[in-house]
């Protein structure tokens, strides 16, 4: 585990979808989670929760208020003994890395995204559900969708004529900043199809309230160079996972 | 990369099963960049 405190480190979250985000529609009890086309929209949408990939490192993105980032990096073996070899065998089945994130509450975006609804016209199911499987595309191929869990991360794919995996989330970690534009001196851990796994909120009457959540992948993450161009991440950060990796 | 012109929008959104979808959302929320307006613009100067 590696403890990170909130101005140590700058976190982008995003879906794994180019350019489709997701945001709160509707006011007071009446909100509703729905998936738009991020770029499209002002980067200064107050509703707006994530973006897309394509804003990946975008100044506007960054996920504020961050007081804590707890990163857990492993992998799950399997064991194999054969007989006549002292050694047991480790076998590498998958990673497992989860990163858990404090941050001072200042909005409902992530509660809802945990346990909230959406809205059904913008939900590959009935609308019941949270966002903490990202999107999906409708069948058709017309438009994305928020996934309501109950199709497999591999075949959770996206509306380009040749679909691409889309499943998740994908957390962009920048423990360094490139020195200069272009550069590519930085370093960024970034976790690829991540979902939403756990959700915590801590009440305080003599501090700010705050919450934790945390996502999990199963895919193996890696470290990018954190080279920018016009502002946002390139190349493979904000490639979409080959689905050989899933 | 967010597309800055009609041409890279629709070059971006080729790949899209819906790109007439994602096109048409981007000149309605890019007015500015559409020939069209451009035309307008350059009409009234």
């Amino acid at each position: 585990m590696a403890y990170f405190t909130g101005r140590d480190v700058t976190v982008w979250i995003t879906t794994e979808h180019e350019e489709d985000g997701i945001r709160l529609d509707g006011t007071a009890q009446t909100n509703q989670l729905i998936t738009y086309p991020s770029s499209t929209g002002s980067t200064n949408d107050p509703n707006s929760i994530f973006s897309g990939l394509d804003s990946a490192g975008e100044t506007e993105w960054i996920l504020p208020n961050i007081t804590g980032v707890d990163v857990s990096i492993g992998a799950q073996d399997e064991d194999i003994s054969f007989m006549g070899l002292r050694n047991v065998g480790k076998i590498e089945v998958k990673k497992d890395t989860s990163i858990s994130i404090t941050k001072k509450k200042d909005n409902v975006y992530f509660s809802m995204l945990f346990q909230g609804q959406t809205k059904s016209t913008h939900s590959n199911g009935d609308g019941k559900h949270g966002g903490r499987y990202g999107l999906i595309s409708k069948a058709d191929k017309s438009a994305m969708l928020i996934s309501d869990g109950t199709t497999d991360p591999k075949t959770t794919t996206d509306d380009q004529s040749t679909a691409k995996q889309c499943f998740g989330y994908r957390v962009y970690l920048e423990l360094k900043p490139e020195s200069s534009t272009g550069t590519g001196d930085g370093e960024v851990l970034v976790i690829p199809n991540c979902m939403f796994s756990e959700y915590g909120h801590t009440l305080s009457n003599e501090s700010a309230n705050e919450e934790t959540f945390t996502l999990t992948s199963q895919v193996k993450p890696f470290i990018y160079n954190g080279e920018k161009g016009s502002g946002v991440y390139l190349g493979k950060a904000i490639d979409q996972t080959a689905t050989s990796l899933m | 990369m967010y597309p800055k012109t009609l041409k890279e929008a629709e070059d971006k959104y080729a790949k899209y099963a819906n790109a007439d979808v994602r096109l048409a959302a981007w000149k309605e929320a890019n007015p500015s960049a559409s020939p069209a307006k451009k035309a307008e613009e350059k009409k009234k100067e």
